[in-house]
């Protein structure tokens, strides 16, 4: 009896610390899925506003609005013979 | 004494015993009853409570131009969804509401008193209104989301591209045709989630989403399009067209670089508009051509050998009458013209003769190899393929008629195919809109490749017939379109159109177009400008058409960046404009000039200009380039104002140098020379 009871002590020991690394995993398993979720919200408000700018952007440039600006400003499209070609 | 207590604990013993039983049995019935009878039950229960499925609704794929920028795109819009079960105060909300939103209050409160759990109040509503719906913090009424399509270009494409539905489906254009690649697939995932409804993603639970839509990219070239279309839209109106299209096509690819629609639409709006505007005319509409047929019908002669391009046929003034029927021409005083001048002039006299040496099922299979009666399949929405009569129906003249386009209706596509065979050299080629497409994960799916179907005509029959062209905008009917920089060749065409019910044609009613390609012997671009039924300025295509093909070409060599090099060109793939050293030093560089191009260049003294320099002092950077652009050199400019520096003496001679600094600054005393010249 005396003899068994050390490996029940260690047995009991072992087992006591891979129930605690088990919580630990499951609990920073958890912890890792809150930040993944909150890592893919940010994710997705980025991807939303880059989306926008992008938009925006190829509104802003869009050829009618460039045009109704520069004309607004005198600029007219070169007329034939206008253009000076030089070359190497 | 110790009997007693030993007998007094068994007793004890046994009844632990059995009350340990009892409970034992208790828990372990209990356990069974939990994990067997009632464990599916309460395993359901629990998934319920902490799994839930996430649906992500795929977002529709892009549709781009071909250089990358985004033709249509889906945004997340809100709206406002209530569950009129939930709301209390109705009167008092529905005021509320009616007050942000600016729906009418007796909207509203017939919304809030049905019995249902979900309706929308307003689908698209701006950021401002849903901020102020969220402040007001209203119980069962909710800001919901929802992707609406969006065309960051207005009406630009729009004939093209289509629009989408409510359902974010495809109704109408490319939007409806690839609607299966744009809409991507919907996907549910099983995440957990505590207490307070936030998801955890862990392991177990996969992260696919859902499969967004392909990104389509077209071969459109947006600055092309614009022109093509702000030009057609002007001539269109002052021409008080009741429509119009354009079609602008690389002829040795067969992509399409432009296409635009008179009158247009804007597709964000599309519903503002009636069904009419959203037809794609130029590849759904058939018209009868009129003279644009007369090129193909001569090409075809030449290769059968029926005719040469000198060969004399008498045109008799403009009138000729055949088998019951009398040909008339524009001008009475059409005598007798070579093929070539009855292609300048646009002789219907003269083409009917040619049509009438064919015999007919000839001309029939011509007819067929210009690809007329075939869809093209050029990719787009409702594509048609005109209409060739089938040979028993031909009439004895149908040859004649059909020779300068009448009694056969072609479309604007149709044109353009056989357009870009005479541009070309000779093969046909099929036209093509989508340049690729690609998935979600940016894999290439689909990518396009120019199509040559076949040769139709020799080299030979194609300098021939292009030349004949060259002459209809030189000095024919198609002289509207003339450069001055770039020769172009063309046909005009004025087509009567026929009354669907009487079958007769209209005496005031014509389409006018014309097709021409840009430069003349090395075509970089081929235009189809169809204006129907013009009714201001003309309706010959040569007056009304021309000048818009004109514009556009006049522009759009200068966005490619070809630009004139005497009668020859240059392409020119990349301007590098250094900003270096502490002056301005602008250095205009990699201009390519493709051998045989110049090779081709007709005899002009500006390019083979020799001679000594000229004295350049005083000049501004314009005058002093217009001088140096005849010279084989190399420009470096430094500074701005009037020129005090010239690398390159006057009067020396500067064949041996490769490149000429020039040096300018404002300068007063500079300023009085340059007035002086």
């Amino acid at each position: 009896m005396s003899k068994i009871k050390p490996y029940f002590i260690v047995l009991v020991i072992i087992l006591t610390v891979l129930g605690i690394f088990y919580v630990w995993t499951t609990m920073e398993s958890i912890k890792l899925g809150y930040n993944i979720t909150k890592l893919n919200n940010i994710k997705s408000k980025l991807e939303h506003k880059h989306k926008e700018l992008l938009i925006k952007k190829t509104a802003l440039s869009s050829p009618s609005r460039i045009y109704g600006i520069a004309s607004k400003m005198g600029f007219i499209y070169p007329k034939e013979g206008e253009i000076i070609m030089v070359h190497d | 004494m110790i009997r007693v207590w030993k007998t007094t604990l068994k007793l004890r013993m046994l009844i632990g015993f059995i009350v340990i039983l009892i409970f034992g049995g208790l828990l372990i019935s209990k356990a069974f009853d939990l994990q067997v009878i009632e464990g599916p039950k309460l395993r359901a229960l629990a998934r319920r409570q902490f799994h839930a499925n996430v649906y992500f609704t795929p977002e529709r794929g892009n549709i781009y131009s071909s250089n990358n920028s985004i033709l249509a795109t889906s945004i997340n819009v809100p709206g406002i969804a209530v569950d009129p079960l939930m709301v209390r105060h109705k009167l008092k909300n529905a005021e509320k509401l009616s007050k942000i939103t600016g729906i009418s209050y007796s909207k509203i409160i017939k919304i809030l008193n049905r019995r249902i759990q979900f309706a929308w109040i307003k689908r698209r509503i701006s950021e401002k209104t849903a901020k102020g719906i969220e402040k007001e913090g209203i119980e069962g009424v909710v800001i919901v989301k929802q992707p609406v399509r969006y065309y960051p270009n207005g009406t630009l494409l729009a004939h093209v591209l289509g629009f989408v539905g409510i359902d974010d489906n495809g109704l109408s254009g490319i939007e409806y045709k690839y609607n299966n690649f744009l809409k991507g697939n919907k996907r549910a995932l099983k995440v957990l989630h505590d207490g307070l409804g936030q998801y955890i993603f862990i392991r177990g639970f996969g992260l696919k989403k859902a499969t967004h839509g392909d990104n389509i990219y077209l071969t459109i070239n947006k600055q092309l399009q614009f022109i093509t279309q702000y030009y057609l839209d002007k001539e269109a109106k002052a021409a008080d067209s009741k429509g119009a299209f354009a079609i602008l096509m690389d002829p040795n690819t067969g992509a399409i670089l432009a296409m635009a629609d008179y009158p247009d639409f804007n597709p964000n709006y599309y519903w503002k508009y009636s069904a009419g505007y959203w037809r794609n005319r130029a590849v759904t509409d058939d018209f009868e051509p009129g003279s644009t047929m007369k090129p193909f019908v001569v090409a075809a002669a030449l290769s059968e050998g029926i005719i040469k391009p000198d060969t004399i046929i008498n045109c008799y003034h403009g009138a000729y009458s055949l088998d019951g029927i009398t040909v008339h021409d524009v001008e009475n005083w059409f005598g007798k013209f070579s093929v070539n001048q009855i292609v300048e002039y646009s002789s219907n006299v003269g083409e009917c003769q040619i049509g009438m040496k064919f015999k007919k099922p000839q001309l029939y299979k011509w007819f067929g190899l210009w690809g007329f009666g075939h869809v093209p399949h050029a990719g787009l929405l409702g594509e048609a393929k005109g209409i060739v009569r089938p040979l028993r129906e031909w009439s004895e003249v149908g040859p004649c008629e059909m020779a300068f386009g009448q009694g056969i209706s072609v479309t604007g596509l149709q044109e353009m195919s056989g357009l870009s065979v005479i541009a070309n050299g000779g093969r046909m080629i099929k036209p093509y809109i989508i340049k690729k497409i690609v998935n979600a994960y940016g894999k290439v799916i689909y990518k396009a490749k120019p199509t040559y179907l076949k040769r139709i005509i020799t080299s030979k029959v194609d300098k021939e017939i292009k030349y004949m062209m060259r002459l209809v905008v030189k000095s024919g009917t198609g002289q509207y379109s003339n450069l001055i920089d770039f020769k172009v060749s063309g046909k005009t065409g004025t087509g009567q159109i026929a009354d669907p019910r009487t079958g007769k044609y209209y005496k005031n009613k014509y389409t006018a177009s014309f097709m021409a390609f840009v430069p003349y012997k090395h075509p970089e671009l081929a235009m189809l400008v169809v204006q129907q039924e013009p009714s201001k300025i003309g309706y010959y295509g040569g007056a009304v058409s021309a000048p818009v093909v004109r514009s556009v070409f006049k522009n759009a060599l200068n966005i490619l960046n070809i630009y004139p090099r005497g009668n020859a060109y240059i392409k020119q793939s990349k301007i590098k404009t250094n900003s270096a050293e502490s002056g301005n030093v602008a250095t205009i560089n990699s201009i390519k000039s493709s051998n045989s191009q110049t090779k081709n260049s007709d005899n002009n003294p500006a390019i083979n200009y020799s001679g000594t320099m000229q004295d350049l002092k005083g000049d501004t950077i314009y005058k002093a380039l217009n001088i140096l652009k005849h010279y084989r050199l190399r420009i470096k400019i430094k500074g701005s104002g009037y020129l005090y520096y010239q690398s390159i003496n006057p009067g020396t001679n500067p064949d041996s140098e490769k490149i000429i600094v020039l040096k300018f600054k404002p300068d007063k005393v500079l300023k009085k020379i340059n007035n002086k010249q």
